[in-house]
This record gives C-alpha cells, structure tokens and sequence, in this order.
C-alpha cells in the first residue's frame, strides 16, 4: 500500500511544516521595507539634482560655536502655548482653526482642537514638502492596517510613504493653556537636543513624510544657530535674550522668545574627557547609512581631542567586548586603528555592553574632567538587558557617579527613538540623529561644546508672567 | 471602495514598481507564509527557513523592475523562494538535525498543528532528504506545493521532461528507502 503512486504523493503533502514566528514574520517585513525605501532613494538620487539641504553652511565658513542651550526658542513655543493668551484670543482660535488647513495637519501631528495646538498648527503645516492627504479620513480603509492612505482613482501612481517600520518615537501631547492668573510661574528644563530635527529631513529629504511623533518642533528650533550674544564674564555665565514679536500666523497673540547662551568654553579652558564609545556593531548597522558613518564620525570626534584626553572603546553585538582599553588621544593612531577595525555582525546585547562601557568610565574616571559614555546605535537592545526600564534605572544610577550618557541614533528602520530620549535623559546626556557626516561634524564637533563638554547640566527656567499685563 | 487585498498580485507588483510602500506590504504579507512553509519544507530548521523567506522577499524587492508581466507572479516567486534556499543550504553547509529541529517545533513554537505519527513522518523526512537536490526540488514543488510538471518546470528553468524524470527517479528511490527501512 504504501508504495501506491498517490499514497506517496498524499503523504509527503501531508507532512507537518511548523508556522513562521510572528517576530520573524515582522522582522523579515522590516528588512523587506527598508530594502524597498533604499531602493527608492537610489533612484531618487539618481534621476534628480541634489536635494538642497535647509542646513547647507559649511562646515569652515561657520564659527565653531559653544552653546549651552538652544532650548531657547523651544522654551518660547512652550511659552506662548502655556502661557501668552490675549482676551479674545479664544474666538478668534478656533475660527482660525476650523478654516485653516488642518486635514494638512493629519499627516504631521495629529491636532485635537485644543486651545494650545491651535498656534503651533500653522507652523506644521508650513512644512515644505509635506504632500497634502490623498483622500479624506473616513474613506480610510478599515482593512488597511497601515498609516498609508491610498486612492480609488487611476490617476498618477502612489506617493512613496514612509513605512513606518520599528522606528519608535514616544508619543507628544501638547501642553495645555494655562492662564497667568492661576500660574503666574512656568518652569521649563531646558534641553539640547536636536535628533528629531535630522530625523524629519531626512524623511522629508527623501520624499515622505515621517511619523507625526517624530516631529519635536521644538527640536526644530534647537538646531539652528541664533547668534545670541555672548555672557560678559565668567561670573554670569548665562546670558539670555528675550524678544517678543506678534504671531505671524496670529495677530491676536504675540510671542515670546526667550534665548539662553551659554559660556563659551575656549579650547584651552575645556577639561580633559574621558570618553568610552560604545558602538552596535550588530548585523542590523551593516548599511552604509550606519556602521560606516559611524566609523567617520567617530574618526572625525577623535581628531578634534586634545591629546590629553582619552578614548575607549566598546563594541556590542552578540557578546560585548571591549576593542579599546583607554587610551590617549595622543595615541591617535592606536584609535582609529581600532575604528576602522570594527564590523558588523550579530544581535544586539545593549545591555551588556553598557556596563563595561560604564566600568571602563569608572575606571578611568577623572572628577575634573568630563566622563562620557558615548552610544552610538540603529534602535534597539534587543538581547541583554531586556527591561528598558532597568536599563534606564541602571543610567540614572550611573549618572549620580558622574559618568553621563550621550546617545546618538543611526539608520532607518529599527530606530528606538524613544528610549534613545529617555536614556539620554536619565544619563544627563542628549540624543542626536546622525543621517549625514556633515550632522556628524555639526554634533560631535561644531557643538561640542553644548553636548559633549557641558558647563551646566539639569538646566531649568523659571518665567514669571505678570497676570496684570497676560491673560 | 477600494481595497488593496482585491488587487492581483501583478496589479500589486506594478504599484510597488511605482513606489507604492503599501502595495509591497500586501504581496509581503500575502506570500510569506508560503515561502516560509517552501523554504522549511525544503531546510527542515526553523531558523533557517525564516531566513530563507527573508531572503527571498528582501531578493524579490531588488527583481521588481525585472519581473515580466507575462509570466506568472507565483512561477517567479516560488523561482526567487527555490533559488535561495538552495544557495542558503549551499552557504551553510550540513543541516541540522531534522528530529530535533521538529520536536522543538512541536513542543515550542507550534502546539496545535495535530497528532503527527512521529515515527512515520520523521522517517518519510529522512527519505527526502537524502534525495539529490534536483530531484528533491521536483518532489518538493510537486507533490508539497501540488504543482503540475509544467509549472515546476517553469521554476526551476528546465524542461518539463526533465521534471518528470526527476520525479520518476525520486519516487523510485524514496521506495527503496522506506522499503529498506521497515
């Protein structure tokens, strides 16, 4: 019987085949969506010019400028959402903003009708070259489980859209009105970082739309440089800069611009660093876009050391090794001998790769210098430790040894921008996204001095509003 | 209404051609189950065919521009899908142990898949697995997917006769090995 030409046949359809993993399935889906995203933006840059950059200032024409803070104007939209409200502002809001171009807005932020989102509405929607929506929210296809919008008719084909993939941003809720009356006082930390800014060009440069919580608007004005003038001396080292303008979009209201600068630390002056690199070289960064940029950044960092300083450096990947033990940066070739040895390969052990990368900072700790951990990272920590919680508990205890985290996001595609934000909070660092080598040079060296050598750190801001003259 | 799921598969290729990100998530999410089932058919590893089906869809992004309307989009698939595997195997040398490989499965990632006479199966496993590559590519197409010799043929880019053959020397060969070992 079992010889039979059908039996045979039956049997061997019938053997049992196992289903896929379902985080197979998603990563597999990942890699086929980041594939299809770096093909299009091949051809992209193959049929058209280059892209004009918002930030196309050489890197040589530009002063090299030590600021502590660009949360300035950031801490001005927060001002104005929190605080500046005219009477009759409220009327005169909502009508502007029933009429004004909120289905645009959809695709950037999502926008409750709220008394705060209202002004900041306008200034997204100004985005360059977002896409208006193809289609009307309801005809949204309750099947489609995606983001993407899509159209009956024939017409031109579909706009590339972003996948959005396993890049994670927390989500943003606007700050509510507040009325002076009630809180004359609003307190702001200010913060230095600049990571969704690159990341939202580069979306846009690429010609979708990035995820509406990747959008930190006020990450958009940090990144610019204001010019502020500069603190007189060393016994006031802030200066602050406070303009108020009417709202362009808004003649109801006006805005207030607080600008903060810091002291600027001259080469001479700046303590020594102890700075550990702990880089992913995880399969995931094998990309042009990753390890090799993160190579010339690096390499780009450690030229502008003084040969005082020291490097080390930790890789992490299946297992975490340390590839550097610290040395000087007058051993310079000793460390970009050890950069250029790096490859990708593996999965992600983050966990365990920040410890020895903190140990090591610990051990060659310098109370005053600045102690640094540097990690540079596409996302995720997915082996190690697994809780982020944990993980962030771990640098926030670091922190209080004086050892501080700056986190700096590669790639596309498997960004974990928010725990990046948390971790670099928790370690009283800053979080930057690297996508070019010129944003490399902007982070690591034009801006040393407002992220890697800081002369202040858990900088808050207290405005009083005076409630007789703001409502 | 428009619905992407309505689409062919060719219709849905031509929109990712264009760009369309979403179009590409539906052929993905259409097909991977079955790459996936072809590439553990033929590798027996579970971590090995989920790479294969990887592989094979992050290779059908790069062919889109090459795939030809007129042929069938499941005949170039299931090309990619065979083509892969056998260089993956290639790439990786000797196989796990299947028997072991297939109690983790039963055990871990797949409770539910029903009685299974261990034995039997296991055994049948053995016996494909040492056909030759080009035979066990016919019987997998064949008798596994339920293709005719004429679309195998297409896949794999010989004659139909040619299947035919193969499938006539496995099954010859897949007796002598159950008949020998009972």
């Amino acid at each position: 019987m079992t010889d039979s030409k059908d039996d045979l046949k039956r049997r061997i359809a019938d053997l049992p085949v196992p289903e896929p993993r379902p985080e197979a399935r998603g990563k597999a889906r990942d890699a086929v969506m980041t594939e299809f995203r770096r093909l299009g933006r091949e051809e992209r840059i193959k049929g058209m010019a280059r892209v004009a950059r918002p930030t196309g200032k050489t890197p040589e024409g530009r002063p090299v400028m030590r600021k502590l803070a660009y949360a300035t104007a950031g801490l001005a939209f927060c001002g104005i959402a929190a605080a500046i409200v005219i009477p009759n502002f409220l009327n005169f809001r909502l009508k502007a903003t029933s009429s004004g171009s909120r289905s645009n807005l959809d695709n950037i932020r999502s926008t409750e009708v709220t008394t705060s989102s209202a002004p900041l509405a306008d200034f997204e929607a100004a985005v360059p070259t977002a896409p208006p929506p193809r289609m009307a929210k309801k005809a949204k296809s309750p099947a489609s489980k995606q983001r993407m919008r899509y159209s009956n008719e024939p017409g031109p084909p579909p706009l590339p859209q972003e996948y959005v993939g396993r890049d994670r941003f927390e989500k943003i809720t606007p700050n509510p009105v507040k009325v002076t009356a009630e809180e004359p006082v609003s307190t702001f930390s200010v913060d230095v970082d600049t990571a969704s800014y690159a990341f939202v060009r580069r979306a846009l440069n690429a010609g979708h739309l990035p995820q509406k919580n990747a959008v930190r608007i006020e990450e958009m004005i940090n990144y610019f440089d204001y010019d502020y003038p500069l603190p007189s001396d060393r016994s006031a080292p802030f200066r602050p800069t406070v303009t108020i303008f009417p709202t362009p979009w808004n003649r109801g209201t006006k805005l207030l611009h607080v600008g903060i600068k810091g002291l600027d630390i001259t080469r001479a002056e700046r303590p020594r660093a102890n700075l550990v690199f702990l880089l992913d070289v995880s399969g995931s960064m094998n990309a042009t876009d990753k390890l090799p940029l993160l190579k010339n950044s690096f390499r780009m960092l450690v030229e502008t050391l003084d040969p005082e300083d020291t490097v080390a450096i930790v890789v992490y990947a299946g297992a975490a090794g340390t590839i550097l033990e610290p040395t000087k940066a007058s051993e310079r070739g000793r460390i970009l001998a050890a950069l250029e040895r790096l490859r990708a390969g593996g999965s992600t052990a983050g966990g365990a790769g920040i410890r020895r990368a903190y140990a090591l900072a610990e051990e060659n700790f310098d109370p005053e210098g600045v102690n640094r951990v540097i990690l540079a990272t596409d996302g995720d920590f997915n082996v190690g430790i697994r809780n982020p919680e944990e993980l962030k508990n771990f640098v926030e205890r670091k922190r209080k040894s004086g050892v501080y985290l700056s986190v700096l996001g590669f790639g596309q595609g498997n960004l974990n921008d928010e725990l990046m934000q948390k971790l670099a909070q928790n370690g009283n660092g800053n979080a930057a996204y690297i996508d070019t080598l010129s944003e490399a040079r902007k982070v690591l060296v034009d801006e040393a001095g407002g992220t890697l050598f800081t002369i202040a750190k858990d900088v808050k801001i207290q405005v009083e509003f005076n409630p007789a003259d703001l409502a | 209404m428009f619905w992407m799921t309505d689409l062919s598969d060719v219709e849905l290729v031509d929109r990712a051609r264009s760009g369309d990100a979403e179009a590409l998530g539906h052929l993905f999410e259409r097909h991977y189950t079955m790459v996936f089932r072809l590439a553990w058919r033929w590798c027996g590893v579970h971590d090995d065919a989920e790479d294969i089906a990887q592989e094979t869809f992050v290779k059908l992004v790069r062919k889109l521009k090459t795939f030809r309307r007129r042929s069938s989009f499941k005949t170039w698939l299931y090309r990619i899908a065979v083509n892969t595997a056998r260089d993956y195997g290639r790439r990786h040398g000797a196989r796990r142990s299947r028997e072991e490989e297939y109690d983790e499965d039963q055990s871990g990632h797949n409770p539910g898949s029903g009685p299974v006479d261990g034995t039997a199966s296991s055994r049948l496993r053995e016996a494909l697995d040492s056909l030759p590559v080009a035979q066990r590519e016919a019987v997998l197409l064949v008798f596994s997917e339920g293709m005719s010799h004429r679309e195998a043929s297409l896949v794999l880019g010989c004659g139909e006769v040619t299947v035919s053959w193969r499938i006539f020397r496995a099954r010859a060969r897949l007796k002598t090995f159950l008949e020998r070992g009972t």
